[in-house]
């Protein structure tokens, strides 16, 4: 893949952004559209750093839609139907052309499918367009082609969202009152980036190296222990929240610097108590328009029991390959089908129950290793190393030869005599190690009891259920010297990181 | 606080931070690669970026190429084209260089001689046998970066990468040998030494090191880049003998107490790979080979035992004491060897 200009890459934090910044407010003062022709051009040249020929493809989407929306605006009900089946089939044609198309002929023909490189931001922009069409559809709106384009093309959400509806962000940017600087937004905005770029470097790219080492492990064929891949998992999981609800930081900060509210994306998931919190929590806004778009027009159709169970099957398949090509991501959806499925049977069995603390932890500790477990499918290469990780994870894996331990980080523990190196090659093999343990262990530790970013700033922009929110005290935001004396040290802190630039995991979705 | 004031705050830290850091790397120049010069050489220079451009200024004056990690440093260029018929070698000197950079460097090399209607006539590669199939270290820190003629970057990108590192420690021990006239802080010879155990492969950074085994012996074939870099080596092989370009190849001596380290039949089994692909003189390490004046450190030679190793490789009768010192091993070598020699 070419090189993208990744949020947490030094030209775009020192360049690209105050440039893009001050552009927009600039021309903003000579004229709204003038602003938002600037910041799409700027938004075409972000995503264009990526393959420059590619930026044919979202702008071939954009004028493509938006022939449909005027249409769909002026037509009758029927007519509007059909553009929109027209709109929604086009969009997802193009998405399964560059995404799947491989994958499908693999199973026709049989060959070894090889993942494609996907077009930047193409997964996120489809449901995008989906949304927008659906939304013009059941309104008939008149939508204005340059506020259209920059929907689409802004380059806080462009990449890997969050997913943004034409509801929320489209109303913003016919706001005349938001085109001038905000302080306040801007101020907050800047906070949650360097929050969202802290997670990102700090905990998602330590965690990184160890998961890449047990995962790369397992795909050679190599034996791995049970405790090496449950603790592998946890520590995918774990990166996985970390980067991607960092992205999704990042990206609301940047649409705070512009004036714009972006949705937040992560509801502290890791700390729900049951699967389908969980999914409330994760991924919010694509949960959320798959919930609109799949869930609830099936449902609607068929309300028994079995049309909801089968609305919450397709969705969560759709969801599962939405991610990717490749049986993995099948099994991925199924798996959490299966999960789904158990907790709404629960529900159904102690529909009234109020857990205690003991109570709470148990559904904790099962929700999160449920969710955990799914790693296997969601990272794994191929389904036979994910099938040789639940074989290690039941016990039933390959015990370690032990023939050479590969990995040096528990060193220091070994020459001060603290652990054996037998010790570590029975428990851990040649894939994790005791550090990878800790270090999994303390960012799960920040997850859990650390607030979130939304917390720490009050920011609920899109937050639809807030009773995930815990009391922050003396942790809550607000502008002051000592805030800012916080904020910056983090940001010297991170700076120190940004020379080892990493790509976002969700980018290659 | 006025949010106002709290944001202007915080842009213009960061901004002081970025800007702080774009100067000092400019004048600082840690690694060499603005050409600022103000300050002393420094100790962490980009061998690799250094060499290619030396050898670029002068690039139609070399016809021979001397290939080797830091290691080499203790060869002397006009020794070695004396023993070579007066090849003009340009020196490749880098710190925990591979197999892969050297084939890298190789093509580019003919490819530019190519273009200029010239050809390179020799190449003289030292390999480090217990460095072999580790990690290239080029991907591990600013001073291994391989300069953009190699890679196909962009000189602007580049650039730009030494330009935004925030290195304090680097800076911090730039400017006192600056401030003690350039003294302190180590020769180069001393600092690639004290690097060495962080940067030739054996244990980057991030941990993944050689593998031991549970004798406590390390062992250089279970690397997991071994396989892929015998077929970069394969790969060099071959473009010497497409460019019909006289190839030597030497394994660097280990100290006997390094040696230790490792296993010695899985040193055997390499050393017998690599002279399956390539006759090569491997310099075992006799008891006399430990005597401290030979060696700056456990990882590099003095050039003494550089001048052996080429009295060894190219003297018509080399003097007896050397009998147990250097051996050319080859599978092919019978029909390799008249080619080589």
């Amino acid at each position: 893949m070419a090189a993208v200009v990744l949020f947490n890459s030094p030209e775009f934090i020192f360049l690209f952004l105050p440039a893009a910044v001050f552009l927009h407010f600039t021309l903003a003062r000579w004229s709204i559209n003038a602003a938002i022709v600037g910041t799409a051009t700027s938004s075409l040249f972000f995503f264009a750093w990526w393959n420059p020929p590619y930026i044919l493809l979202p702008i071939l989407s954009a004028l493509s839609n938006f022939w449909l929306a005027i249409h769909m605006a002026q037509a009758g009900k029927v007519a509007s139907r059909r553009l929109l089946v027209t709109g929604i089939v086009g969009n997802l044609a193009v998405l399964c052309y560059y995404k799947y198309a491989d994958f499908l002929l693999s199973i026709v023909d049989g060959h070894k499918f090889t993942p494609p490189q996907v077009p930047l931001a193409l997964s996120f922009t489809t449901f995008v367009q989906i949304g927008f069409l659906v939304y013009v559809h059941e309104r008939r709106l008149k939508v204005d082609f340059n506020r259209y384009f920059l929907f689409l093309a802004f380059f806080p959400h462009l990449i890997a969202g969050p997913v943004v509806r034409w509801g929320s962000l489209g109303k913003q940017l016919a706001d005349h009152e938001r085109y001038r600087p905000n302080w306040n937004n801007i101020a907050l905005g800047l906070t949650i980036f360097v929050f969202g770029l802290a997670k990102k470097l700090l905990i998602a790219d330590e965690l990184s190296p160890h998961v890449a080492t047990v995962f790369d492990a397992a795909s050679r064929g190599e034996p791995v222990t049970a405790l090496a891949a449950w603790t592998g998992c946890v520590a995918f999981s774990t990166q996985i929240y970390f980067d991607f609800s960092g992205y999704s930081d990042m990206a609301v900060g940047l649409g705070l610097l512009f004036n714009l509210r972006l949705p937040i994306n992560f509801a502290a998931p890791l700390r729900a108590t049951n699967m389908f919190d969980l999914w409330r929590r994760w991924h919010i806004t694509v949960c959320r328009l798959a919930r609109d778009l799949i869930y609830v027009p099936i449902s609607r159709a068929n309300p028994s029991r079995i049309g909801r169970t089968l609305a919450l099957v397709v969705t969560m398949m759709v969801l599962g390959i939405w991610h990717g090509a490749g049986w993995t991501f099948v099994a991925w959806g199924a798996y959490n089908v299966v999960l789904l499925l158990i907790n709404q049977s629960w529900q159904t069995l102690r529909p009234h129950g109020t857990p205690g603390v003991i109570g709470n932890f148990l559904a904790w500790l099962l929700t999160f290793t449920a969710f955990s477990a799914g790693a296997v499918f969601f990272r794994a290469a191929d389904i036979e190393t994910s099938m040789h990780l639940i074989r290690a994870m039941i016990g039933f894996g390959e015990p370690v030869v032990a023939q050479h331990l590969t990995l040096d980080l528990d060193y220091r523990l070994i020459s001060d005599g603290y652990v054996s190196e037998a010790f570590i090659l029975q428990w851990f093999g040649t894939a994790w190690s005791i550090r990878a343990t800790l270090w999994t262990a303390a960012a799960l530790a920040v997850a859990l009891f650390v607030p979130d970013t939304m917390e720490i700033t009050g920011y609920r922009e899109g937050d639809a259920q807030s009773n995930w929110r815990r009391p922050v005290g003396p942790f809550a935001w607000m502008p002051s010297a000592r805030s800012l004396a916080i904020v910056v040290i983090l940001v010297a802190i991170t700076f120190g990181q940004l020379g080892r630039v990493s790509e976002f995991l969700y980018y290659q979705f | 606080m006025r949010p106002k004031v709290y944001a202007l705050g915080l842009t213009a830290m960061a901004a002081a931070l970025f800007l702080g850091t774009v100067t000092a790397n400019i004048i600082i120049d840690p690694q060499r690669v603005f050409g600022t010069g103000l300050l002393c050489s420094p100790l962490n220079q980009n061998d690799r970026y250094l060499a290619l451009a030396r050898y670029e200024e002068q690039a139609d004056h070399y016809d021979a190429l001397f290939l080797s990690s830091s290691r080499g440093g203790a060869f002397s260029i006009d020794e070695l084209s004396r023993r070579m018929n007066g090849s003009r070698f340009a020196r490749f000197s880098m710190p925990g260089a591979q197999v892969g950079e050297y084939l890298a460097i190789l093509d580019h090399v003919i490819r530019g001689k190519a273009d200029r209607n010239l050809r390179l006539s020799a190449v003289f590669m030292l390999l480090d046998i217990d460095s072999l199939g580790g990690r290239p270290v080029s991907k591990l820190g600013l001073q291994y970066q391989l300069p953009p003629a190699l890679t196909g970057e962009s000189m602007g990108r580049f650039r730009w990468r030494y330009l935004v590192a925030i290195q304090f420690q680097t800076w911090r021990g730039e400017i006192t040998r600056a401030w003690n006239n350039c003294g302190g802080g180590g020769n180069r010879t001393e600092r690639h030494a004290s690097e060495r155990s962080e940067t030739d492969g054996l244990a980057p950074p991030d941990g993944l090191a050689t593998p031991v085994g549970l004798s406590g012996k390390k062992t250089i074939t279970a690397h997991a880049n071994y396989s892929p870099q015998l077929a970069q080596l394969k790969d060099f092989v071959a473009l010497c003998r497409q460019n019909n370009i006289r190839l030597t190849v030497a394994l660097s001596p280990l100290h006997v107490q390094r040696l230790r380290e490792y296993s010695a039949e899985d040193l055997k089994h390499a050393v017998d790979d690599v002279s399956n692909i390539v006759p090569v003189w491997y310099f075992a390490s006799p008891h006399w080979l430990s005597s401290p004046d030979l060696w700056t450190d456990i990882g590099h030679f003095t050039p003494k035992v550089s001048e052996m190793m080429l009295e060894r490789i190219f003297a018509e009768r080399p003097p007896s004491e050397l009998d147990d010192f250097g051996r050319l091993y080859g599978n092919q070598l019978e029909n390799q060897s008249a080619e080589l020699r």
